[in-house]
């Protein structure tokens, strides 16, 4: 339990260590968010740049001018959905892209953080992750169509249900279910992540990936354990962020300014809870496996 | 609150209606093989002006009979039955076994399956039974009916599930017998349609006493008072009665729990599954504001009870439906407080007590006299129960309102054009009802009160109600009155009368759009030229130091409608002009010293029906706060959406 604690404690201290690689993180989420949305800015200014309709916001959520905007921009939205879909896409790629070099930096800890080094060891292994990526979105779909299957089996329509609590029932197993087997691929993961990074081997990576579920399973309790308490600081994260959104009332360019600054400063966060789970699984396996 | 209790006192002493069909039911429910026996007596009067040689009768149950009836015909097949369904074979139907006059003559052999509406052979929803004594104008006559039916399993509105039963339009009924000058009719004729996937009330008043005899344990709810309830050994005989009403519906269950409160001497019942009894304050809550707000804006309710049934999950195929004093709403036992659908369907439902059963209009030919006008009553009181901005949806951040929702769901949805309000029920074939009859009635009707006022629309409101209840007045009926007050309070401020109104947003498909095209500030300057004779010009043009100043308006649809538009001057001034709306552009021209920097068509967003707000503003300096609070909010949700999309790699 303590060696769990302290690994986590590490892990914290191994993400401050490497504040370059987080704000890198960060920086992509904010420079991909804002290029995703300057074409919807755009339709936005054609529509009401000298409307007084968007004002009506400020004061409540207005459903009027949301709706008058996608019933009057429609084609123009359809087309900006599309264009979402790419970078999203792009944005994932680019993430598998720098999880190489942020392994390699958390890996070399005692190396001097070289940007320049950072980014030939994002290319190095970019190959090897974008397939590893892969290798889990398909272990993911196949969980999804499991549990879809499940669900149909449990009996999808309510009017084959005897009371709401039969409803409930049916969809916290699948949740429970869901959120197991996610937890225990996402471990997978991230251990396989910084295997593949550490072994720096070509050829095919999943009888790697085997082996590291063999390795999960033989550590699952204090795995599980720094996992869950990774998984606690991002839901913790996540729920003060939630919280912070009614902090400021906004009113004013400057309301609108701080509510940015205020979100800006949570996302950094939620990079930084998500990059922990990898740092905590690097620094997990220094003192298990390197160490040894 | 006088008038209520005025009419209270009434009930008992003087017919609130004319009383023309009448039904005393004894039935059986079979709930082993889900089947209804019942004897039936009909008292009817023939308020026509000739003698009638037959009967219609409305047999809505067969509908359920096959996949070849027009019911499902229309596309209630997919609605309302699975695959599942099928092979179990859970359909069914109504069979008149023996129909007697008061002589005692069988019918019934005589009868033959009529479709007025689509000459569909397979369609058994009207039964035509030729009299062997006519019936003389203003005779009452006393029929004795038996019929037999199997419930069918999970038909949109009515049947059963496991031991769920909701039973509405189901007994062997009558058409209206509508003589020359009601409603559309030019002569004496029957008036009953098919039974359409869209669209089910037209009936006469008259007094319902009926007896219910289901197995012992079973609560069963219904239209009207429980008169008495006598044990068996092994069942229990429900008897209800009712008096002025159009139908009659039921519904019965072991697992009901009741719950009763009151307003202003009306007993309200709400009939439950166990796990839904914690959603019994948010019915009671909306009902009886929705009991208050009809009172005091439309009229009183004179009926002694109302019933509420919440169905089971199983039985989410009959929530939301109406009938007289019994309506169903749809909770879960999850639902978030912020999602209002309990409430807004009860309270919708309640306003059906008003528009289609009071004011008994006709649902299949003309849905917007009932849909479209409770669609605006749910959106007043919804917002005035639950607040403008939070009436449907106060959820996690999402706020929306009644009205605001119905004008976002219209305009957002391909069918706003697909055919006029005035459409009947069964010729929306391409889709749309749901949306017209609804929502673009509500949103006219909310236009109209825009226009003539909230004083005056609640005055067309109450006379409609006050002239029209207990009766079945058609859609012309009700622009007369429209008319008739609008020229009382107005005079001609809107011409000789509202048909230019009706004509656009009732029976045609314009959309409305009115925009500020253009704002312009130009100097002016003093004459050039030769300006007095033929020998001197004048060359220099000397500033006025006043401005020529205007506001283009431009009409960007094809319906026209009176707006009014405000524009503000650099030096605070606010002036508040007027526009027929007729021509397609519209400029107002000012000679002045201040500058136009703003202008707004209709500021008050008295026109709903306006298809875009967005445009009716134009500040030549905008402030730009709300479109950098969007943007802020796209930035940051964007930024978390694609934050939490990592967790795929």
């Amino acid at each position: 339990m303590m060696k769990v604690i302290s690994t986590y404690i590490s892990a914290i201290r191994l993400l401050f260590l490497r504040w370059r690689t987080w704000l890198v993180v960060f920086g992509a989420n904010l420079i991909f968010a804002l290029l995703m949305i300057i074409p919807f800015e755009g339709v936005l200014h054609e529509a009401a740049a000298h409307s007084d309709a968007p004002l009506k916001g400020l004061q409540h959520f207005d459903i009027n001018f949301i709706a008058d905007v996608i019933n009057n921009f429609g084609p123009e939205l359809k087309i900006w959905l599309w264009q979402l879909m790419i970078f999203v896409f792009l944005y994932l790629v680019l993430n598998i892209f720098l999880a190489g070099g942020l392994i390699e930096s958390y890996i070399h800890l005692f190396q001097r953080f070289s940007f320049s080094q950072f980014l030939s060891n994002c290319a190095k292994h970019f190959w090897r992750l974008f397939r590893l990526a892969l290798y889990f979105l398909g272990a993911q779909i196949v969980v999804i169509i499991l549990l879809a299957f499940l669900y149909t089996k449990l009996g999808l329509s309510p009017f084959e249900l005897d009371s709401d609590q039969q409803f409930i029932n049916h969809n916290r197993l699948i949740f429970i279910l869901f959120v197991v087997l996610f937890a225990w691929m996402d471990m997978v993961l991230e251990y396989a992540k910084v295997k593949l990074v550490v072994q720096n081997k070509g050829g095919f990576i999943l009888p790697q990936l085997v082996k590291m579920k063999i390795f999960v399973l033989r550590h699952l309790f204090p795995m599980l354990l720094l996992y869950l308490l990774c998984a606690a600081t991002f839901l913790l994260i996540n729920w003060l962020c939630a919280q912070s959104r009614d902090l400021v009332p906004v009113s004013s360019t400057g309301t609108i300014f701080i509510s940015i600054m205020l979100g800006q400063f949570f996302i950094f966060l939620r990079v930084g809870a998500r990059l922990l789970f990898t740092a905590a699984a690097t620094d997990y396996l220094r003192s298990k496996v390197w160490a040894a | 609150m006088s008038f209520f209790l005025l009419a209270l006192s009434a009930y008992g002493q003087a017919p609130l209606s004319p009383r023309i069909a009448n039904y005393d039911i004894d039935l059986a429910l079979d709930v082993d093989n889900k089947n209804v026996y019942a004897n039936q007596e009909i008292v009817w009067k023939n308020t026509g002006s000739t003698p009638v040689n037959e009967l219609r009768f409305h047999l809505y149950y067969n509908a359920f009979k096959n996949s070849e009836s027009t019911f499902m015909q229309e596309g209630s097949l997919n609605r309302g039955l699975s695959e599942e369904s099928l092979s179990r074979c859970d359909w069914g139907w109504v069979e008149v076994q023996s129909l007697r006059d008061s002589a005692g003559a069988e019918l019934i052999s005589g009868a033959e399956y009529i479709h007025p509406d689509d000459d569909n052979e397979y369609d058994q929803t009207v039964l035509r039974v030729p009299l062997q004594t006519a019936v003389p104008a203003g005779a009452t006559v006393r029929y004795q009916m038996k019929w037999h039916s199997k419930i069918p399993r999970i038909m949109p509105r009515t049947g059963y599930n496991k031991d769920y039963y909701f039973m509405v339009q189901w007994f062997p009924k009558l058409g209206v017998y509508e003589k020359a000058g009601m409603r559309y009719a030019e002569e004496d004729q029957w008036n009953c349609h098919q039974y359409h996937s869209s669209g089910e009330y037209y009936a006469n008043f008259g007094n319902y006493d009926v007896s219910i005899k289901v197995p012992k344990g079973y609560v069963v709810g219904a239209s009207g008072e429980l008169a008495d309830k006598k044990e068996s050994a092994d069942s229990t005989t429900w008897r209800y009665v009712i008096d002025d009403v159009i139908d009659f519906g039921w519904t019965a269950s072991p697992q009901f729990v009741e719950t009763i409160e009151h307003w202003e001497g009306v007993e309200i019942k709400l009939l439950t599954y166990p796990d839904h009894v914690h959603c019994a304050g948010r019915y009671f809550g909306a009902v009886k504001a929705a009991f208050a707000y009809m009172d005091e804006h439309v009229g009183p309710y004179p009926y002694p009870t109302l019933t509420i049934v919440d169905p089971p999950i199983h039985g989410l195929f009959t929530g939301g439906m109406e009938y007289p004093t019994f309506i169903s709403s749809v909770s879960f036992c999850f639902l978030p407080v912020g999602i209002r659908t309990p409430e807004t369907l009860v309270v919708h439902e309640f306003i059906h007590q008003y528009f289609m059963q009071m004011v008994a209009t006709h649902e299949v030919e003309e849905p917007w006299m009932d849909e479209g006008f409770t669609t605006y009553f749910e959106g007043k009181i919804m917002d005035e129960y639950l607040g403008e901005y939070t009436s449907t949806i106060d959820w996690m951040g999402i706020k929306i309102g009644n009205k605001a929702f119905n004008r976002a769901e219209f305009f957002n949805d391909d069918s706003r054009q697909l055919a006029p309000s005035s459409t009947k029920s069964y010729e929306y074939t391409d889709g749309g009802y749901g949306n017209i009859a609804y929502n673009k009635t509500a949103l006219w009707l909310n236009t109209l009160e825009g226009l003539v006022g909230e004083q005056t629309m609640s005055e067309i409101m109450r006379t409609y109600f006050e002239r029209w209840k207990f009766k079945h007045p058609c859609g012309q009926d009700f622009f007369d009155i429209v008319n008739e007050v609008v020229n009382k309070n107005h005079g001609e401020k809107f011409g000789t009368n509202m048909d230019w109104y009706f004509d656009q947003v009732h029976f045609g498909t314009d959309l409305c759009d009115y925009a500020v095209d253009q704002i312009y500030n130009t100097e002016t300057k003093s004459a050039a030229g030769y300006l007095e004779d033929f020998d001197n010009c004048t060359t220099n043009q000397t500033d006025n130091k006043t401005l020529s100043s205007g506001v283009v308006i431009r009409r960007l649809e094809g319906m026209k409608l009176p707006v009014e538009v405000e524009i503000y001057f650099e030096n605070g001034d606010q002036v508040l002009k007027t526009w027929d709306g007729q021509s397609p552009t519209k400029t107002f021209t000012f000679n002045t010293d201040s500058k136009i920097i703003k202008a707004v068509v209709d500021p008050n967003r008295k026109l709903p029906i306006d298809k875009n707000w967005i445009n009716n503003s134009y500040a030549l300096e905008p402030d730009k706060t709300g479109l950098r609070y969007y943007f802020s909010e796209m930035l940051l949700t964007t930024q978390r959406v694609i934050e939490t999309l990592m967790v795929l790699i």
